[in-house]
């Protein structure tokens, strides 16, 4: 092995990795509003995209020996999912389908994977494996329509399971 | 039921025994033709017998090699599938195949599910009735690749640490999936904490992950490494895992 390749070698291998600046749009910002007659809290979180930007929000009880923390409501990240599925929604009706699909995976990722009710047969995962495959055909729309369909249900199970709701379902 | 049964065996009695005359239809004859009748009922095996068997938790190696599924539950898969495609879009349906007292087998439809979720209707058991296995659809709409034949997905595998049937069926279109629980398998559950069996079902569906990625990585198709990973994933885990056509008989495949 030459002396140039082995030099070669040996820096990148010193070399610092690449960083990235995080985008202060994934920063965790969400408002807690304070329970209404019912009882109910809503905790709303804003996420953003390029020039687009979109809000979610979660509806849930807690006891009044139970006050959730304005710093770190609970729910926080699902309101954060539901921002970003209506942003994907909105940047796929404007057919920048890449973009919804990128979205569509913040909502995923952001939503964790504690989101089913303990008996479902949770499929969404394969789903989202197909949604790569037709990635890799170059069907962009349908991925991305796929991906957020998966985040919609993983969403839908997440208010089963925490018995929670989205307050713009109950107006609907 | 009672009287077909009934009007059988009188047929085969006169099979048996007909006399070549009123006077040789005596007592004693008509005893030797119900002891040559029971005889032949009991010899004929039970079509059903490998799928009982298949559901109380074989031993891995001695599980039956092919499974034969009763006609009403066949009949419920194939409606089951049919429903599973609204307009454009794709939605899971299924239910739960359960044996009565009298063993007989009864298909009990369930509630729809999402485009990527079912949730088993377990509220249907009836008293003195015995979960036998659940079934749901796997719908891929023209839009998420319309694909047919991609059977069990890493969740319906791992749910098998929790769930209450001993089978997870899964009708995928032109083909059945089933996946069973072995000796083994149920042996190993016992005693674990809730934090155990939660550890166990992230394994379970982490062993679904890596198969269904090398099989992609190796070139496999979407459908071709989904079965892949249902294989591999209940050979690792000793799950018996069984295919074939959606009328039966399924074929072990491990």
């Amino acid at each position: 092995m030459s002396i140039s390749l082995l030099t070669t070698l040996l820096a990148m291998l010193t070399m610092t990795p690449p960083t990235f600046a995080a985008d202060p749009a994934d920063a965790p910002q969400s408002t807690l509003s304070a329970a209404d007659a019912d009882g109910r809290w809503l905790v709303e979180a804003e996420r953003t995209f390029g020039d687009y930007s979109a809000s979610g929000a979660i509806a849930f009880s807690a006891d009044a020996s139970n006050v959730p923390d304005a710093d770190a409501p609970p729910h926080q990240h699902a309101a954060a999912a539901q921002a970003w599925l209506a942003l994907g929604r909105q940047l796929l009706t404007e057919e920048r389908a890449e973009d919804a699909l990128a979205v569509s995976r913040k909502g995923i990722d952001e939503l964790g994977d504690e989101y089913a009710p303990p008996m479902t047969r949770d499929d969404t995962k394969m789903k989202l494996y197909a949604a790569q495959d037709l990635e890799r055909q170059d069907r962009l729309s349908d991925a991305a329509s796929t991906s957020l369909n998966m985040l919609e249900v993983r969403l839908s199970l997440y208010q089963e399971r925490y018995e929670v709701s989205i307050p713009a379902d109950e107006d609907e | 039921m009672f009287r077909q049964w009934l009007v059988l065996c009188l047929v085969a009695l006169l099979g048996i025994a007909a006399p070549a005359n009123a006077q040789d239809c005596d007592t004693k004859s008509t005893i030797t033709a119900v002891a040559d009748l029971a005889g032949i009922l009991k010899a004929k095996p039970d079509p059903l017998a490998n799928l009982a068997t298949a559901a109380n938790s074989p031993p891995f190696a001695k599980a039956p090699k092919t499974v034969n599924l009763p006609t009403a539950f066949v009949k419920g898969g194939d409606a089951s599938w049919k429903d599973s495609f609204p307009g454009t879009t794709s939605q899971e349906q299924g239910g739960i195949l359960v044996r009565d007292s009298k063993g007989q087998y009864k298909w009990k439809r369930g509630p729809s599910g999402t485009s990527g979720s079912w949730a088993p209707n377990y509220g249907d058991l009836g008293a003195g009735e015995t979960m036998i296995a659940s079934l749901h659809t796997h719908p891929y709409s023209k839009a998420e690749g319309g694909f047919v034949g991609a059977g069990p997905s890493g969740g319906d595998i791992a749910s098998m640490v929790t769930q209450q049937e001993p089978i997870t069926i899964v009708h995928a279109g032109d083909t059945v999936f089933a996946v069973a629980a072995s000796k083994e398998f149920t042996d190993s559950l016992k005693g674990l904490t809730n934090a155990q069996l939660s550890a166990l079902f992230t394994t379970i569906d982490a062993t679904y992950d890596a198969a269904f990625n090398k099989a992609l990585a190796a070139g496999k198709g979407f459908k071709d490494a989904v079965n892949e990973a249902a294989l591999v994933t209940s050979t690792k885990h000793k799950f018996i895992f069984y295919s074939g056509p959606t009328s039966g008989p399924l074929i072990r495949r491990n």
